[in-house]
């Protein structure tokens, strides 16, 4: 039987995804609000549960990055079973979380956030899409991107057995070791990998940076914020995605505070605001005060363009040398300019590239000691990674016959929650005057938090799987001036 | 993808392989309907002949995934049925939609982060990306998505049957 249905999105999401602009007298924007959704009660949910189910349990809580909520499990699950993998286990996670980022930030660039950039920030809403990237980058260019993370994704599956929801990470390592066989197929993969992350580059450069109404986008007062950093940085004060030491440097780029992620709640506490159910994250030192930046908040900001502000350089020369070009470009670190995450991400595909090809050369990679076994009682742990879009940390303790009393997660969205509500009022001051509002001028409001890619991919499956986002704008007595609705009905 | 079934000769044969994509995520009650049609249709598939003579294999594959991440699964297959969990508003938990994919319709979402299939498809389509030509869907009426825990409402569990054959059914239809 077929029968035709009209499908509004009347999903879990009604409600959210909204922003309010609230206008003043003279319809200027007096402030702005954005309600990210978010799911709740998932800690709850896991509680009573193995720990060592949590690594399998995490990653089925988003639609985008299970990987990261893998991994990042299963570097928790070392810290509370106190055993540390052999060096072969942590080269393996390394080698697929590079896979990882490689491939995620590939598909962002060209798919999700490239085309405020490559198609154009003016842009009819119509263009503003890949359909549009491929019209300046070239039409076979749909194509390479899927192929090239397709490559990626194999190698993924083949080492974690399934390459959207892993099931190799354990307490103390990994199910099991490289085949030398794949591992030479991935060596003669890997020069490709590193192509197209440099081919992506190129574009980037070719029609973004030598374009220089793009680049006064990028560098617009309205789209940057004077706010801290917080990234993870490897022992030589490298951008590093799989484990390191986690650093904070203020809006000057002095460095406040390097501490091991197990310290985090030393150093970070969450705000609470009542029209929101997002707590938000700050900096103890120098403490919550409001939606503001400058050296004196202890708002802070995570994700690509933080990772590289807070690191000395990139961990590999090719995207070393991207680096340098992207800071000499926009005026040296750190970088405030909120939309220039996108090109960090694509510095960051590099090195990912980068990393695989050395990963894959190294002969300890194959070697079969991939785990160590657990021999005391789990307590608490503690464990981070350096996510797509941010830092993520997951916080478990247990009773002793390994049962969770308590779990905590806190992913990048939510440490960019704040800067992103800031983000939003800023743009929208920028672009909205006099009460005129429209497609376009919502657009660039909507640039802000696209940067930040924030993740709603646990909270979109239903068909058609869309996030209606609805931007009201009132005047200063609360009533409506217009409504603007993306998605909706 | 959570899991994958390959039936038939495998995609090197004459004629690709035809995919059923199954999506939801089974931590979020009724969310989970496509994944648990998904083990019906690999159970089905191994005990009966009915598909015995086809040329095309058969992949069934399970998924959290949203937005352009489907791309991943759809790509290099000539047809598809994809099931999901649907909420109109307007028809009662665990009623069986089946529909050409062209009924549903593709809006300008707010961030592409968060686009729904039928913007991926027509987006993917437009790109160049190899999907498949014919679409089917089948979508189950669903009440409990919001809550964490697993397990359907009994109304979308007992739709389980009808789901199943109606992708058997919208299999005949795009093959």
């Amino acid at each position: 039987m077929t029968q035709r249905i009209t499908i509004d999105p009347i999903t879990r999401l009604e409600g959210h995804g909204k922003i309010e602009i609230f206008l003043d007298d003279r319809g200027e924007v007096a402030s702005a609000y954005i309600q990210i959704p978010e799911l709740r009660g998932f800690e709850r949910f896991c509680l009573g549960r193995p720990a060592e189910e949590m690594p399998r349990i995490t990653e089925r809580i988003c639609g985008v990055c299970p990987s990261a909520h893998h991994i990042a499990s299963a570097r928790t699950l070392d810290s509370l079973y106190h055993v540390d993998p052999p060096p072969a286990a942590h080269k393996v996670r390394e080698l697929f979380y590079n896979l990882f980022m490689f491939e995620d930030h590939t598909l962002h660039f060209y798919f999700l956030g490239g085309p405020d950039f490559i198609v154009g920030p003016g842009a009819p809403a119509a263009e503003r899409n890949v359909v549009g990237v491929i019209g300046k980058v070239g039409l076979e260019i749909g194509g390479k991107v899927i192929e090239a993370r397709k490559i990626a994704r194999a190698f993924m599956a083949e080492m974690a057995g399934k390459v959207v929801h892993p099931v190799f990470g354990l307490p103390g390592g990994v199910s099991k070791p490289l085949k030398a066989e794949m591992v030479d197929r991935l060596k003669a993969a890997a020069p490709g990998l590193v192509d197209f992350a440099q081919f992506s580059l190129k574009a980037f450069a070719d029609i973004v940076l030598k374009n220089q109404v793009y680049v006064d986008t990028i560098l617009a007062d309205h789209y940057a914020h004077r706010t801290h950093y917080m990234g993870t940085v490897d022992a030589n004060g490298r951008v590093t995605f799989y484990r390191g030491r986690l650093r904070v440097i203020d809006p000057s780029g002095t460095r406040v505070v390097e501490f091991d992620p197990s310290d985090y709640l030393t150093y970070i506490g969450e705000h609470v605001e009542p029209w929101s159910y997002i707590k938000f994250p700050f900096l103890k030192r120098p403490g919550w005060k409001g939606f503001v930046d400058g050296p004196q908040s202890g708002v802070f900001r995570v994700a690509p363009l933080a990772r590289l502000n807070v690191a000395d350089g990139m961990a590999t020369p090719r995207a070393q040398e991207h680096y340098e070009q992207m800071v000499q470009t926009l005026g040296g670190k750190p970088v405030h300019s909120t939309l220039a995450t996108h090109w960090a991400r694509l510095i960051e595909a590099l090195q990912a590239t980068e990393a695989v090809q050395v990963l894959a050369n190294d002969p300890e990679i194959l070697d079969p000691n991939v785990r160590r076994l657990p021999d005391r009682a789990p307590t608490e742990g503690i464990g981070a990674v350096e996510a797509p879009r941010g830092t993520l940390i997951h916080h478990y303790a247990t009773d002793p016959n390994g049962l969770l009393t308590m779990v905590n997660l806190i992913v990048a969205t939510v440490h960019n929650a704040a800067p992103i509500q800031m983000s939003i009022e800023k743009a929208a001051k920028g672009v909205i005057h006099g009460g005129q509002v429209d497609d376009g001028l919502l657009n660039q409001v909507e640039m802000a938090f696209r940067a930040y890619d924030p993740c709603f991919g646990c909270a979109t499956h239903t068909l058609p799987g869309e996030m209606p986002l609805t931007a009201v704008v009132r005047r200063s007595d609360g009533s409506v001036v217009t409504t603007l609705s993306r998605g909706g009905a | 993808m959570t899991g994958t079934g390959d039936r038939g000769p495998g995609a090197s044969s004459a004629g690709r392989a035809v995919l059923v994509l199954c999506l939801g995520n089974d931590l979020l009650r009724d969310d989970g309907i496509g994944l648990a049609i998904a083990d019906e249709i690999e159970a089905e598939l191994n005990r009966s002949p009915v598909f015995g003579p086809w040329s095309q294999p058969i992949v069934v594959r399970k998924t959290a995934l949203s937005g352009f991440y489907l791309l991943d699964e759809l790509t290099g297959f000539d047809a598809a049925v994809v099931v999901d969990a649907v909420r109109t508003g307007v028809h009662a938990p665990g009623t069986v939609h089946t529909l050409p994919f062209e009924s549903l319709r593709s809006r300008s979402g707010p961030s592409p982060h968060a686009a729904g299939l039928p913007t991926v498809i027509r987006l993917g389509r437009q790109s160049g990306v190899p999907l498949p030509e014919r679409i089917h869907v089948v979508a189950v009426e669903v009440d409990d998505i919001e809550s964490i825990g697993e397990g359907l409402t009994p109304a979308v569990a007992r739709a389980i049957p009808a789901a199943r054959d109606a992708v058997l059914a919208a299999l005949e239809a795009v093959r």
